[in-house]
């Protein structure tokens, strides 16, 4: 027996049981501001996709003929879940968001042979063909009624994006919708409103500015104008929502773990930075002022994505300077994918593309003999 | 001033503020049991018959110089680098199982030891100065870990420049329970200081660093008073380190000591290093008086031990009559008795295995519940405490497929097998077994392949000289075609040859001692009527 003898070296180990407990820890806050905030519904769907996946994952075991007991144990299918259902929107139907835990844990996990051994994150390969596969209800975020009361409060282009289309991805269409034509008209005049998270407001209020700046294409100033006040309004319409709120919760979440040492910085942090100076350098560049930041960072799925997503170890680079580079892939690609595609948020798709290119960045990351070229020290 | 500031606190940001560096490694509470309270190391008495293996550090079977029924003195030369650990008669030499994780037999020499004691008189006429030819009459070996020839050591380290810049006394000894050299520390600064003092004697080299760690209270300041009172030695430098599981593995050691990076193909002697550990350097020191390595000192100690000491034992004991004299002979069912620390050590299946010069604690525990073993997440757990920089996941993923390319870009061959990956992961996999296991493929692959290049070699030296003579039989043909059609009749040739054998000229028949086509004619003229005669009825 040439095994280590753990006992004699009084080292507390930890457990993936306890790994992953601690991630579900850090996710509850903002899983509860969620549930308070824009839907309660996305309780009974954490709770219904979780048993469900660990069904799946039982009869997934048993047509495999493994041991079921330690991998439900683990911990780790429920935690995959419920990030998923925390990434699709509260009112899809039932039967899809199963479909999704079960995609999730037949192709996403078992069959490439269970824990560990899936190149793409589970929960994002279950979420990326729910989008292909049922674009409308996939993007059917219904803001709730708090929400409008809150709106309402404010004129201008906040209420303008809430007043386009129920199809939230139809940004195009929003462009012909300006400030002043939403001025006077009360809610109650709609049937009802859904959609538009806060990034299509940003696509909106983008669009709005640049058409501003085309009209009044005389000076320098008046473009200066144009893009200060889009730029107002942007933080404006992204710091009234309850979204910000929940990205704070998923942020904190993410702040315990990094405390609790489950991830390390390099990834959030090399996403965030990627991300804030690709706003930054675009928005200078399109309207001339430099975009706020916080909305960019706050909104969508990106503090959820940089902390509790892209950081899932079995799908993500494991060299720490690997880790930067994966990171700063996401980031780019999350910004290509946000500005120049026809989806609002493009988390999952980046980190779905880098997940393919891991193997890569862990032999580019590595020096010779395999040595991490960038570490800590004591 | 504010740049000054910002450098530090940078720095302070990338290391600590120590000057040494060593990434990852483990910083373990303090377990040292059965470190000496009066000063005493206890020597337990030689056994009736010691059994000492006959192999080197790289587990080759050595030829014994020596044969059964021989009566030997304390000292003599068993085989090469191997000296007998007291005096008696060799009863036999015959395979026995030695303390190795495989649970190998080697051949062994039994001695039964004489009744009469050794007298404490020394075998070789002490020295004025120490040489390495001493070193290695009297076999002192690595009592660190590896048992590495000491005198191999030093010898490398002149072959290359000549000098050794700097000698590294390994004192930190940072595997938990292990306390042998704490010991010798505690109870022999003095000598110790001498020992030290006599080997830079021997290498001339310009420093010398003895490093400890700075948990080990007593020993420092047993070593601090003894270095004052000594006047002979200013070159050495008492470091002292911060407990960082693995800073006495020699690698990380060096690394720490001196920022340089060993790897695998440069051993430290090409930077004009030697790194011994200092209870080898006391042996070196006693080798001087006269005194050859015979003996260790050996930790004891574990759950189901009644007192945890440390004891000096003779090679070739077993491991069952140490835990006996010491009164601690397993009652328990469920003990299982290690050699070795917790992370470097393994279990034994036989008591009956000698000590050796690499036995340097033997711990009796209960028997541990293993846990589940779970399927690695790629947690990052194993690379933050690589002490070597590597990826063990990465390489965990490649050894269990068997991809030796994979494994060696992987760096396979840096890995120093600490075991601190081991002890963090939360899958509870066996990650250093692996890396041995894949290290021992490689190394067979390799010498296959090396057999494989050898007979290709050969089989082309062999098609070359064949190549080579079917030329030369080419040649001759060609030459003797060419004879053959210079002449223009060669039925005349043929006919003038024939006459000119059958009427020798003149001048020749006289002599009839020189052999002549005439005279095998005639042999075999008679061997043709033995046979007409035979055949005759």
């Amino acid at each position: 027996m040439i095994a280590l003898d753990t006992q004699a070296l009084g080292l507390r180990r930890q457990t993936v049981r306890k790994t992953m407990a601690l991630v579900m820890v850090a996710l509850l806050p903002g899983t509860a501001l969620y549930s308070l905030l824009i839907d309660y519904r996305v309780i009974s769907n954490v709770v219904l996709a979780c048993l469900f996946a660990l069904c799946c994952e039982a009869l997934c075991l048993k047509l495999r003929q493994r041991a079921i007991g330690p991998a439900l144990g683990d911990g780790s299918i429920v935690l995959a879940s419920w990030l998923m259902v925390l990434c699709v929107p509260p009112s899809l139907p039932l039967w899809q968001l199963l479909l999704g835990v079960a995609i999730l844990v037949s192709l996403g996990k078992h069959l490439f042979g269970g824990l560990g051994q899936n190149p793409f994150n589970p929960a994002m390969v279950a979420y990326a063909v729910l989008l292909v596969s049922f674009p409308v209800t996939m993007t059917d975020w219904d803001l709730g009624e708090r929400v409008l009361i809150d709106l309402r409060v404010d004129n201008g282009v906040a209420s303008s994006s809430s007043s386009s289309s129920s199809s939230s991805s139809s940004s195009s269409s929003s462009v012909t919708l300006s400030a002043e034509q939403t001025g006077d008209k009360t809610i109650t005049d709609w049937d009802g409103i859904s959609g538009a998270t806060v990034l299509d407001r940003l696509r909106e209020v983008k669009q709005l500015a640049a058409a501003q700046s085309a009209s009044a294409i005389a000076t320098t100033s008046a473009r200066t104008s144009a893009g200060s006040s889009a730029s107002e309004a942007i933080s404006d319409s992204a710091l009234k929502t309850p979204w910000i709120w929940l990205n704070l919760a998923w942020l904190s979440g993410g702040l315990y773990l990094l405390l609790t040492r489950i991830i390390s910085w390099h990834i959030p942090v090399s996403i965030l930075a990627t991300i804030s100076v690709l706003y930054a350098t675009a928005g200078f560049h399109s309207i001339g002022v430099v975009q706020p930041l916080i909305p960019a960072l706050f909104s969508g799925a990106i503090m959820l994505g940089a902390f509790f997503i892209a950081t899932d170890p079995v799908s993500a680079a494991a060299s720490r300077y690997g880790q930067l580079l994966y990171g700063v892939g996401i980031g780019t690609l999350t910004y290509v994918i946000r500005e120049f595609s026809v989806y609002p948020e493009g988390i999952a798709f980046a980190v779905l593309l880098m997940n393919l290119c891991v193997p890569m960045i862990d032999r580019l990351s590595t020096g010779k003999g395999g040595r991490m070229t960038l570490r800590r020290t004591h | 001033m504010a740049k000054t500031c910002m450098k530090t606190f940078l720095q302070r940001l990338i290391s600590s503020p120590q000057t040494p560096a060593l990434a990852g490694g483990l910083a373990l509470q303090r377990n040292k049991p059965g470190l000496p309270v009066d000063g005493v190391i206890r020597i337990l008495a030689v056994p009736a018959t010691v059994s000492i293996p006959l192999t080197n550090y790289k587990r080759e079977i050595l030829q014994p110089g020596v044969h059964a029924g021989q009566h030997i003195k304390c000292g003599d030369m068993l085989a090469q680098g191997i000296v007998a650990s007291c005096s008696g008669e060799i009863i036999g030499i015959e395979p026995s199982r030695i303390a190795h994780p495989s649970e190998m037999s080697v051949p062994c020499v039994i001695i039964k030891t004489s009744n009469t004691p050794d007298a404490d008189t020394a075998v070789h006429t002490p020295l004025n100065s120490l040489t390495i030819d001493r070193i290695e009459r009297c076999a002192v070996h690595g009592l660190g870990g590896a048992g590495f020839v000491t005198a191999d050591k030093f010898r490398a380290s002149g072959e290359i420049d000549n000098t050794v810049e700097t000698l590294i006394i390994n004192a930190v000894e940072c595997e938990p329970v292990i306390s042998c050299d704490e010991a010798l520390m505690m109870s022999e600064a003095a000598n110790l200081v001498e020992a030290i003092a006599s080997v830079v004697d021997m290498t001339g080299c310009k420093r010398c660093i003895l490093a400890i760690e700075n948990d080990k209270h007593q020993a420092i300041t047993a070593l601090k008073e003894a270095l004052q009172r000594t006047e002979v030695t200013p070159l050495i430098e008492l470091t002292l380190l911060t407990p960082i599981y693995p800073s006495g593995a020699e690698r990380p050691l060096v690394r720490r000591l001196t920022g340089i990076h060993l790897t695998p193909g440069t051993p430290p002697s090409s930077h004009g290093i030697v790194c011994i550990n200092i209870a080898t350097a006391y042996a070196a020191w006693q080798a001087k008086l006269g005194y050859p390595m015979t003996s260790r000192i050996v930790t004891v100690a574990g759950k189901h031990i009644n007192q945890a000491v440390n004891v000096r034992v003779v090679f070739g004991t077993s491991i069952s009559e140490v835990l006996k004299q010491t009164g601690n002979t397993p009652t328990h069912k469920d003990s299982r008795v290690r050699v070795g620390g917790p992370l470097s050590g393994f279990d034994l299946s036989d008591l009956n295995v000698p000590v050796t010069a690499t036995t340097h604690c033997i711990t009796v525990d209960p028997v541990r519940k293993q846990g589940p073993v779970l399927p690695c997440i790629r947690c990052n757990a194993c690379s933050e405490v690589c002490p070597v920089d590597l990826l063990p996941q990465q390489l965990h993923w490649f050894a269990t497929a068997d991809d030796q390319q994979g494994s060696l870009r992987f760096g396979l061959m840096d890995c120093i097998e600490c075991g601190c990956c081991d002890a963090v992961c939360p899958s509870n996999i066996a990650l250093t077994q692996t890396f041995r296991y894949a290290k021992g493929l490689h190394r067979e692959v390799q010498t296959a392949n090396l057999a494989a290049t050898e007979s290709e070699n050969r089989y082309r030296c062999r098609e070359q000289r064949e190549t080579e003579r079917a030329a030369i039989r080419e040649q001759k043909r060609e030459a003797a075609r060419a004879r053959l059609s210079e002449r223009a009749d060669p039925i005349a040739d043929a006919l003038s040859r024939v006459r000119g054998k059958r009427k020798p000229s003149p001048d020749q028949p006289a002599k009839t001692s020189e052999p002549s086509p005439g005279s095998s004619m005639r042999v075999n003229q008679s061997d043709d009527d033995e046979n007409d005669r035979n055949q005759s009825p």
